[in-house]
């Protein structure tokens, strides 16, 4: 073993510069590969953390009709609950809109949430009362996409419960900058008494967070 | 102007904001329940078939070989681009079933007289909850119509116009749909050719018949 360590030491020594050339790229090489590991693990850390923040909280009750990956379930998927049941869970209600910016059309998905809910960091308690037009908040990538910033008033049609359309106008009260493009492409956030209004639907929701 | 079955030539010209572009159809109905219709040209829509029966819409695109069934908010799209939506062409029950209606007054329209009516829904499941149409008070066909929400806001406009007799129906050759909201100047319907009544063999509505 003794044997074996002299060796080595001698063919470290004996090799001269070569062996502080591989020392020195091997030690490169693990500093590279630990940063990036660093930045990787970094990387989802951040979505993870970013991910309960805005779009999970700790933990998610979906409807049973509710498939996140297909629309055609949106139409019925929501359901009555209680509030003692659902202590500090925060419910959410999606439907389906459409919005005018520009006399564009643009199919959006309309997300409701409790103004005083402090699970998800969506800035719906920053929503203070606008006279004549419901406030909305959605994130910089639905305002690039549809070229919106604050205040800007658009048209917003959806239809209610039994599928009559109805159309108002929505003003953008608050623009979000996340990095869970989930929760802001295609999207648009309101009180859900805004939503339940708009809809007709009372105490009914599609996910409990 | 309805009958039991029709087979349609169409055309629709769709403007929009940099150019104008014309798609033309062949369209199968039976009653308003059933319906199976073809793209002939441009080339782009070639081959592109649709099949509604009764509140189910499937597309069939040639370029993919596959045929999907539109909901939800894929029916909300428009059609080609145009001013019309899937689901307006899904609406298949009689106006006088769904809708109480009262005579708001009367008006001329390009030297007819017409009757405005004002239809309110009766029933909840209903698109649009008002419209109010300009019926010719001889011909007993829509002139105009307009459409809106709850809300009071107009969403659409419908203007028909060219009206002529195809055995012994008065028919509006041309069709101006406007979605209100959307800038431009709508999408227009122009019937090439009509025939009422005609034998359609039942196999044309259904979903093997996309692939044919």
């Amino acid at each position: 073993m003794k044997l074996s360590f002299q060796l080595a030491y001698r063919n470290l020594i004996g090799a001269g510069l070569r062996t502080w050339l591989n020392v020195g790229i091997l030690t490169f090489t693990f500093l590279v590969i630990l940063f990036y590991n660093g930045l990787l693990d970094g990387w989802n850390q951040q979505a993870k953390r970013d991910a309960i923040n805005w779009e999970f909280g700790y933990g998610q009750f979906q409807h049973k009709d509710y498939d996140p990956y297909n629309p055609f379930t949106l139409q019925d998927a929501h359901g009555r609950f209680t509030e003692e049941n659902t202590k500090g869970l925060s419910p959410v209600l999606l439907r389906q809109a459409s919005i005018y910016p520009n006399g564009r059309m643009l199919s959006i998905t309309l997300k409701g949430l409790p103004k005083n809910q402090k699970i998800l960091k969506i800035p719906i308690g920053k929503l203070g009362n606008h006279q004549g037009a419901i406030p909305v908040a959605i994130g910089k990538r639905m305002a690039k996409a549809a070229n919106l910033s604050m205040g800007d008033e658009i048209t917003l049609r959806w239809r209610d419960i039994n599928g009559t359309f109805d159309a108002e106008n929505v003003v953008v009260a608050a623009i979000f900058n996340t990095t869970i493009s989930t929760v802001d492409q295609g999207q648009i956030w309101m009180t859900l008494d805004d939503l339940w209004r708009l809809v007709i639907i009372k105490l009914k929701t599609s996910t409990l967070d | 102007m309805v009958s039991k079955t029709e087979i349609t030539e169409s055309e629709m010209v769709i403007r929009g904001k940099r150019n104008v572009q014309t798609i033309g159809s062949k369209s199968y109905t039976e009653g308003n329940k059933k319906s199976f219709t073809e793209y002939l040209y441009p080339e782009r829509e070639r081959g592109t078939k649709m099949l509604k029966l009764e509140d189910r819409l499937w597309i069939y695109s040639p370029s993919t070989d596959r045929t999907i069934q539109l909901s939800g908010h894929m029916l909300r799209q428009s059609v080609m681009g145009s001013d019309l939506s899937y689901e307006d062409m899904m609406e298949d029950r009689k106006l006088s079933e769904i809708y109480s209606s009262k005579i708001l007054g009367e008006e001329t329209i390009e030297g007819r007289k017409v009757w405005i009516l004002e239809l309110t829904a009766s029933v909840e499941n209903v698109s649009y909850y008002k419209r109010k149409m300009w019926v010719d008070q001889e011909r007993f066909i829509p002139l105009q119509e307009e459409l809106f929400a709850k809300s009071g806001q107009m969403l659409k406009k419908t203007v028909m116009s060219e009206i002529v007799q195809i055995d012994g129906r008065w028919y509006p050759k041309k069709i101006n749909f406007k979605d209100v909201l959307k800038s431009g100047e709508g999408t227009d319907f122009i019937l090439k050719k009509v025939q009422f009544n005609p034998p359609i063999p039942g196999y044309i509505f259904t979903k093997a018949s996309l692939k044919k």
